[in-house]
């Protein structure tokens, strides 16, 4: 049973890093609002972790789109609809 | 890139956990469009819950300038297009100064101001809706 992280802070102090220390393999992370200021310094995660970050607020805030190849995949509030119905639960961190 | 999306079209119970306030910050304003978006892609929302300083967006005296988005509106549309169940916490609401006309009288108020489609009620509605739900989402805890 996986769980869909949701971080909305841009300090990684916030959310991401008391995340990290229990996210398991399998796992999302999804990052919005002022999270997708993370997008340009995801650390490692551990395996099989699908990160994805909120178009619209990347967009919001003029960061470029993660480009083709890269780890991260772009999800609109659609994607992120699907997100919270396919992982088993949302944590959303603070 | 893309995500996959799950298999499927199966309608999934939701709840959304509203905690932060218009204006202070975004995830007010993410907890709506992500509600309207789980009804546009057909799935059910059971319950609302509005918490903490999440119960700001019931109140019906925000008057935002008429050229800006009005998130009180937006939910009271959404509310009565879908029917949903939009609960704001009493215990939040009325330290916040939001009440309706059953707790403005039992205080001896002076008005009444939560917004139509809303409804004052207990923390037990939380909890119920989390049992009920296949999902739980919470913005701006």
């Amino acid at each position: 049973m996986s769980t869909l992280h949701i971080i909305n802070k841009a300090n990684a102090s916030q959310g991401l890093s008391s995340c990290l220390r229990v996210m398991l393999p399998g796992d999302g992370l999804l990052l919005i609002e002022d999270g997708v200021y993370l997008a340009a310094q995801l650390p490692a995660l551990p395996e099989a972790v699908r990160a994805h970050v909120l178009q619209e607020d990347l967009q919001a805030r003029g960061i470029a789109l993660p480009g083709e190849g890269s780890a991260l995949f772009t999800v609109d509030y659609a994607g992120f609809v699907a997100l919270v119905c396919a992982y088993a639960r949302s944590v959303s961190w603070s | 890139m893309q995500a996959n999306q799950p298999p499927g079209n199966t309608v999934v119970k939701l709840t959304v956990v509203v905690h932060s306030a218009p204006y202070s910050s975004q995830a007010a304003y993410s907890a709506y469009r992500f509600t309207a978006s789980a009804l546009e892609a057909g799935h059910e929302v059971h319950r609302v819950f509005f918490y903490y300083d999440g119960v700001h967006a019931s109140n019906a005296l925000s008057t935002p300038p008429q050229d800006e988005f009005d998130l009180v509106k937006a939910w009271q549309a959404l509310i009565e297009q879908h029917e949903l169940d939009a609960i704001s916490c009493v215990s939040s609401a009325l330290k916040r100064g939001i009440l309706d006309a059953r707790e403005a009288h039992r205080y001896e108020k002076q008005a009444a101001n939560l917004a139509e489609g809303f409804v004052l009620s207990g923390l037990g509605q939380l909890v119920d809706a989390s049992l009920s739900s296949d999902r739980v989402v919470s913005f701006g805890a």
